[in-house]
């Protein structure tokens, strides 16, 4: 028997009510995560796959702003079925979320020590001292030096990485069994960064949590993720094991995106490789494709009829008419070069 | 691409363009009681900063947060007062110049801004924001001066009816082509940019990237490249300076600066760049702890503790910006 | 490039991105229900103020002795005061007192509050004079510096423009300020600096129209400050002088007849509440409008 993935997502939809109407931000999006494992989730900004994280953890207003349709199964139970009471108690407990900004998510007026002390008092049963201590031990999990002196500090008092450490702590405080993490290294320093992420591999594979790790950055998916989703518009157009995405991508918008980054081993004489346009707006989404209008390969077909994720070797999984076609004419341009 | 290089070299046995000479500007730190309490200290924003911009070459600054970069760039277009220092131009130097003449010398050096979002006035219109610099620098009548900004629009590649719209209905790297037009559209020899396309989407940052090295030929632009991303610094630059804490601490041509790094914070920062590539796991160079505050910086060299092969003369002698190999400086203990 | 189909293109994109700005402005405009009742409410005053004295057959400074405290009836629709005069033109031909006083101090505080606001966000040797002086005038009472005011002035309705705008001006030019420096810190700024542009063109052509949209709020609350203080002070004697009609005034009169003529204090207080609440109203609304966090349904 299948072992039970840990989260999974079927078929979401996540729509917004505007003043121009409704948008669909987020349009039927399937994925799993498994205990232990750190999927990545790529793409630009509009993508959908900070949306996506939030619809998880139900953080909008589903009163005025937004409606969510489909399933999000942890362990089997869906959450979009559960009382906000319910939802509340799976919120930091079960699943916790790290954002970019490690400032704006730490209240200023409060010492870290009070505010991670805080989460665990909510969902724990601990005495307040015990929940104190706690909080230090979390801070020695994440790396930070003298941690018995910093859960005195107040968040100002720390740098970036510090905060972000901090963050990390909240989040595992009451050891979830999956981690979010929207972003966490981008407002950081790339030395900074390094720490980070070597410290959320090793945080997962110390607790075997899941991770989803939602990031613009190809080169830290290529570091850290085991598995790895790419969002477009709203959609995934491409999911796959890390080393085959990066190696064979199927999708001409993974392809691109991976093309148009400058590496710091690549060739400088040439031109970097450009996506052409932008992103369309959710409001005016083409017929057919939705990368279409951005697309080298595109042709009539792709313009009238909306592709389905379709399934390849290892499990790969790629939204788009021609994908077979572009990898093929792929090979023949290496055997040549060889 | 070659050739062009070529020419770059041998311009640069001439007079640089911009040169720049012993840059420090120090911000003074108040005390708990504001004016009250008296000065606290002195940040080191940035500290005796020398370098030379070539006519047509693209001068890369790199360093992470609070080493000083913008500032720097900042400092040259007076927009900050600089502590010290020459920047000549012309045989002129810029930081001696009146209010009035400094504003005139703005229409030869241009600044492009990180952020695509602020840096346009949400109330005018794009044409209007763009015929301003226009206005400033009185170049041309009404009439022409929305030809100059139809000519530059099309340049940065936008639509000419892109002139009507507000800000607010364009993208990031639209705003960003803007804000270059914006730029070019007074015909500068120097244009500045500070982190121009950090703020932009991967996708859209490499049309930016390209746009630029177009419009620098085309142009006959000449670049300082401030930014963070040494990836994308490498790609547009020629020559590369490498800045921590206020210091520059290398500089060397961009292909021999990353092949072979010689300043232990240069190769740290070059090692923690993730590659994408999964199968290739690197050895990282890990750097101890954090950026040490400016307001007391380590002595000696600045960056001993966090240096991997600190000794001791590090913690006591400051290290001297000197030439290893022709066009590769740097400023460390090691090399001595 | 074909300059003149360039131009006929650019016109028809420039009505067409207006017509859809207007459409949206408009729709944002009706939805917001409150707003609507207090423009409507201040534009029926305004007609009231402009065209009512035409309308009304009294003369409101005509005492007919043996009419005085009648109740409203079809002669006299509001009554008459102890004098015999008509109610209702007193209290028409008062709103245009009342209503210019209020409309002639917001615009000379919006003015100077402006100008002040401006140049003490931009010059910070200037910030700490000119905030000093308005702090010393917010803390006096408005109502206690108003007569002191009108008291060295001398009591006519010129001074009493004069005595108030004195005493808002530095509430409109704290609202400038604490705008302007947040639009002084903005990358466009520092761009126009770099650009080498003036200081009058980075305080006039680019802070001062994002400055706009708080002063209008802004002017709107002082408008109706005005008129309280002004009913205030001319209820206490400091205001207006008699025999010219304003609303605080024949309160002041009614406050003596309170319990043989209801009507003298009714109607004019009505008028007042009206007018304040239909413009609070306004201002309220104004400020959802303009503020993209209060009435943005999208993320």
């Amino acid at each position: 028997m299948p072992k039970q993935p840990l989260l999974e997502i079927n078929e979401l939809k996540t729509h917004f009510h505007t003043e121009r109407g409704r948008v669909t931000a987020v349009d039927g999006v399937t994925f799993h995560v498994n205990e232990g494992e750190i999927l990545g989730v790529v793409g630009e900004s509009g993508c959908g796959k900070s949306v996506t994280s939030q619809s998880i953890l139900r953080l909008f207003d589903e009163k005025r702003l937004a409606q969510y349709d489909g399933e999000i199964k942890l362990k089997g139970t869906n959450l979009l079925e559960l009382s906000d009471e319910k939802m509340q108690s799976i919120r930091g407990n079960d699943i916790a979320m790290i954002f970019q900004d490690p400032l704006s998510s730490l209240n200023p007026v409060f010492t870290i020590g009070h505010q991670i002390a805080e989460s665990i008092l909510l969902h724990q049963n601990v005495s307040k001292k015990e929940a104190y201590e706690k909080a230090v031990e979390m801070l020695r999990l994440t790396g930070i030096p003298a941690p018995e002196k910093r859960v005195k500090e107040y968040p100002h008092e720390l740098s970036g990485g510090m905060r972000q450490r901090v963050m990390i702590a909240i989040a595992l405080s009451c050891e979830p069994q999956l981690l979010i993490a929207d972003e966490p290294t981008t407002a950081l320093d790339v030395t900074i960064q390094a720490q980070i992420l070597d410290l959320i591999v090793e945080i997962n594979k110390k607790l075997n949590m899941g991770v989803i790790f939602i990031t613009h950055d190809l080169g830290v998916v290529a570091e850290i993720c085991t598995r790895v989703v790419v969002m477009y518009l709203g959609q995934i157009v491409e999911e796959a094991n890390v080393v085959d995405v990066f190696e064979n991508p199927l999708h001409p918008y993974t392809r691109g995106l991976m093309k148009s980054v400058p590496q710091i081993d690549g060739d400088r004489s040439e031109k970097l490789h450009v996506i052409e346009g932008t992103v369309p707006a959710l409001d005016n989404i083409p017929k057919g494709c939705r990368f279409a209008t951005r697309c080298p390969f595109a042709d009539e077909l792709c313009v009238e009829k909306v592709p389905e994720l379709r399934e390849f070797k290892n499990g790969q999984k790629a939204r788009c008419w021609h994908a077979e076609k572009i990898a093929e004419e792929d090979q023949e341009r290496e055997d040549q070069y060889v | 691409m070659s050739e062009q290089q070529i020419v770059k070299i041998g311009k640069e046995q001439e007079t640089p363009l911009l040169d720049i000479q012993g840059l420090k500007k120090y911000f003074p730190v108040k005390g708990p009681l504001g004016n009250l309490g008296g000065k606290k200290g002195m940040v080191k924003a940035v500290n005796n900063v020398s370098f030379q911009l070539f006519e047509g070459e693209t001068y890369g600054l790199v360093g992470e947060s609070g080493c000083g970069k913008s500032t720097t760039g900042r400092t040259i277009l007076r927009l900050i007062e600089p502590t010290e220092g020459k920047a000549m131009y012309k045989n002129k130097d810029l930081f001696q110049l009146s209010g009035k003449e400094s504003r005139k010398m703005r229409q030869e050096l241009q600044m492009v801004f990180q952020d695509p979002y602020s840096s346009l006035n949400p109330r005018k219109r794009i044409g209007q924001s763009l015929e301003e610099p226009l206005a400033i620098h009185q170049i041309g009548n009404k009439r022409d001066r929305t030809d100059l900004v139809m000519d530059i629009l099309e340049k940065v590649g936008m639509r000419i009816d892109h002139y009507y719209r507000y800000p607010h209905e364009l993208s990031g790297g639209q705003r960003q082509r803007i804000g270059l037009a914006r730029a070019l559209i007074v015909n500068p020899k120097i244009i500045i940019a500070d982190e121009p396309v950090s703020a932009l989407d991967v996708s859209i940052q490499s049309q930016v990237i390209n746009l630029l090295q177009e419009l620098q030929e085309e142009m006959k632009l000449t670049y300082l490249f401030i930014a963070h991303d040494i990836s994308v610094v490498r790609h547009i630059s020629d020559r590369i300076g490498v800045m921590y804490l206020g210091n520059l601490v290398e500089e060397a041509r961009t292909d021999e600066l990353v092949e072979s790094a010689l300043h232990p914070y240069t190769q740290a920062l070059l090692s923690a760049v993730p590659l994408p590539n999964p199968k290739m796991k690197k050895e990282r160079v890990v750097l101890k702890g954090e950026l040490p505050s400016p307001l007391h910086p380590p002595s000696g060299c600045v960056f001993h503790t966090r240096c991997p092969f600190a000794m001791d003369v590090c913690k006591q002698k400051v290290p001297v910006m000197e030439a290893r190999s022709k066009d590769h400086q740097v400023a460390c203990h090691l090399y001595e | 490039m074909g300059t003149v189909e360039s131009n006929v293109g650019l016109t028809s994109v420039k009505q067409k991105l207006k017509k859809e700005q207007r459409q949206l402005f408009f729709k944002r405009l009706i939805s917001n229900k409150l707003m609507v009742t207090g423009g409507m409410t201040i534009l029926f005053l305004m007609i009231v103020t402009l065209i009512g004295p035409f309308l009304v057959s009294h003369d409101p400074y005509e005492m007919v002795v043996q009419d005085r405290l009648q109740a409203p009836s079809a002669e006299h629709l509001l009554g008459t005061d102890e004098f015999g005069r008509d109610l209702l033109s007193r209290i028409i031909h008062g709103s245009k007192v009342t209503m210019g006083v209020g409309f002639s101090v917001a615009a000379i505080t919006s003015l100077l509050g402006m100008i002040i606001g401006l140049y003490a966000s931009y010059y910070r040797f200037l910030d700490h004079i000119l905030m000093r002086i308005c702090d010393g005038l917010m803390s006096i009472p408005a109502i206690l510096l108003g007569i002191a005011l009108m008291a060295a002035l001398g009591p006519n309705t010129k001074n009493v423009i004069i005595a108030l705008s004195i005493v808002f001006t530095p509430h409109v030019a704290r609202v400038i300020r604490s705008a302007a420096i947040v639009v002084r810190e903005q990358t466009y700024i520092e761009a126009m600096k770099a650009q080498g542009a003036s200081t009058w063109r980075i305080i006039w052509g680019h802070m001062m129209p994002n400055t706009i949209s708080p002063l209008v709020v802004q002017a709107t609350f002082i408008f109706a400050d005005a008129i309280i203080t002004e009913a205030a002070l001319s209820f206490l004697g400091a205001g207006v002088p008699a025999p010219d009609p304003s609303w605080g005034n024949i309160l002041y009169d009614g406050k003596l007849v309170i319990f043989n003529a209801w009507w003298m204090t009714v109607f004019p207080g009505i008028m007042i509440v009206l007018s304040v609440l239909g413009l609070n109203l306004l201002g309220d609304g104004l400020r959802d409008l303009i503020d993209p966090h209060t009435n943005q349904g999208k993320k």
